[in-house]
């Protein structure tokens, strides 16, 4: 089982390599880390002896400036490939040939998820990595510091929540659909957090609206990717975090398990 | 032993087409021919004893398996009408792609795969990426990969699609070669001429029902053919 799931896992890691949209982002990704660079570089010679009059951490808090434009790049790039990744096997016929392999259905969709997550994440380590280095030759220090490792792993978790939902989407809907009912469920969940996460827990039951329940369902269904992506965002800058981690870490994780086992249902039922 | 088992299986498509295959048995060791006219159900049956779609109702058997169970497609074989896999792969990388998710052994699947290449032919293009190749050689890869294993069923979507002659001549050698090893082949084909020769047995479908399965032997004899008594079935079920 282990040698099969490898077998796809480095199949899909070879499809989605080759995929334009990859070579694009990495070479755009590159040439704006290297602008950056340069106007950091320009900056700090500019400075010169004048050091006292920049914030101690100015380099750090660009960086984490630079690591949230990468952030908002790599979900993008998530959206893409979590739709295109069993979307391109339906639309070219592969999907038989996989289908009619001894293996369950569900080891190839997850030995695409994984290896469609694995790709992002690694273009997501690269652009931090690079970043980190040039910018820290820029400084003639090591701007890294321990809270941008510790956006890594959760910002892991955000782009493979993002993959899922896209993946789910693509069962049924075409490319462009996909993209737009994205927008709209990012949309709901933003709206839905701002207006139910801050009531107290006795309150959230209470509403007084169709759209206020709209909003409780999907704030109990969907993983709460805003609170996420604030927690990326805080910790980068250096932000206190406000969050009820005792309801948000056992939500996160039910709800995201729920979407995995849709996306498996919903699989085993499709007829291909 | 019979490789594959149907009874009472049904798929409705909204309420304008509804398969109905009450009982379906392939015999180990048989060359079958499933006819039919575009639209009669060819496709989806095969589709449904490969479990790509949902019955309605209805038990399917795979070598002794429920179709669901992945095992019982262990030792089979599907080849669509128009083999196709991603293209920046090679012949030599997509067959030992497909020998690895077939579990051969490790140390087997070089020589596996360039045996299975020389037989088809193809061993000079096996570097060549598949984007590259004409629709016979495409074909020819997918025959190919029916090569690498010890089948107990192959299920072979109009295989003679795309084939020039020399291929034709290729396909009827290893479906030869197949059934003298035992192995069970199901075809799904518009060529009546070239099932005539080849199957044991044959089956009409028309408007998603089986209208009748026999021995090509037992073709009656005032038909002249198997084409000939198929114009006349589908042509006695349409009054």
């Amino acid at each position: 089982m282990n040698n099969l799931f490898l077998a796809l896992f480095k199949d899909t890691i070879k499809k989605e390599v080759r995929n334009k949209m990859l070579l694009f982002s990495i070479f755009t990704s590159t040439i704006i880390i290297l602008l950056s660079f340069a106007v950091m570089k320009t900056f700090h010679e500019m400075v010169g002896n004048q050091e006292q009059t920049i914030p101690i951490d100015a380099g750090g808090m660009i960086l984490s400036l630079m690591f949230m434009f990468l952030n908002f790049w790599s979900v993008m790039l998530s959206v893409f490939f979590g739709v295109n990744s069993l979307r391109s096997d339906f639309v070219s016929n592969i999907n038989y040939q996989y289908l009619t392999f001894p293996i369950k259905r569900s080891l190839y969709i997850f030995s695409r998820l994984i290896g469609t997550w694995a790709i992002v994440f690694i273009f997501y380590l690269y652009t931090y990595g690079f970043a980190t280095l040039l910018f820290s030759f820029a400084y003639k220090k090591f701007v890294f510091n321990i809270s941008h490792l510790a956006s890594i792993p959760i910002m892991g978790v955000f782009v493979f929540v993002w993959i899922l939902i896209s993946m789910l989407l693509s069962l049924y809907i075409n490319k462009l659909g996909s993209f737009i009912l994205i927008t709209f469920i990012w949309l709901f969940i933003s709206i839905a957090n701002n207006a139910i996460g801050s009531l107290p827990l006795e309150k959230i039951f209470i509403q007084d609206s169709i759209f206020g329940y709209f909003n409780l369902l999907v704030y109990l269904v969907l993983p709460h990717l805003e609170v996420l992506s604030k927690a990326v965002s805080g910790i980068l800058m250096n932000q206190p975090l406000e969050l009820k981690w005792a309801f948000e870490i056992p939500h996160f994780v039910a709800s995201t398990l729920g979407l995995t086992y849709l996306l498996n249902y919903l699989v085993r039922k499709k007829d291909f | 032993m019979n490789v594959i088992e149907v009874s009472n299986l049904t798929k409705s498509y909204g309420s304008h087409f509804k398969l109905e295959i009450d009982q379906f048995k392939l015999e180990k060791g048989k060359v079958f021919a499933l006819i039919g006219l575009n639209g009669a159900g060819k496709t989806s049956f095969v589709k449904l004893l490969l479990d790509l779609m949902n019955k309605d109702s209805g038990d399917v058997k795979l070598n002794g398996r429920v179709n669901t169970d992945p095992k019982s497609r262990q030792s089979t074989v599907f080849l669509p009408e128009k083999f196709t896999f991603h293209l920046f792969y090679t012949p030599e990388t997509v067959l030992e792609f497909f020998a690895q998710m077939r579990e051969i052994e490790k140390g087997e699947i070089k020589e596996k795969v360039h045996n299975a290449l020389q037989t088809l032919n193809i061993f000079d293009i096996k570097d060549r990426s598949l984007k590259t190749l004409s629709k016979g050689q495409m074909q020819r890869v997918g025959l190919a990969s029916m090569l690498l294993t010890n089948n107990n069923l192959l299920i072979l979507d109009e295989p003679f699609s795309g084939l020039d002659p020399i291929g034709m001549k290729d396909l009827k050698k290893i479906i030869k070669d197949e059934k003298a090893k035992g192995t069970s082949i199901f075809l799904n084909s518009h060529i009546l001429s070239e099932m005539e020769l080849i199957c044991d047995e044959f089956a009409i479908i028309h408007q998603g029902k089986m209208v009748c399965q026999m021995p090509i032997s037992k073709i009656p004899e005032q038909f002249k053919n198997l084409e000939d008594f198929f114009a006349h079935t589908i042509g006695a079920s349409h009054e």
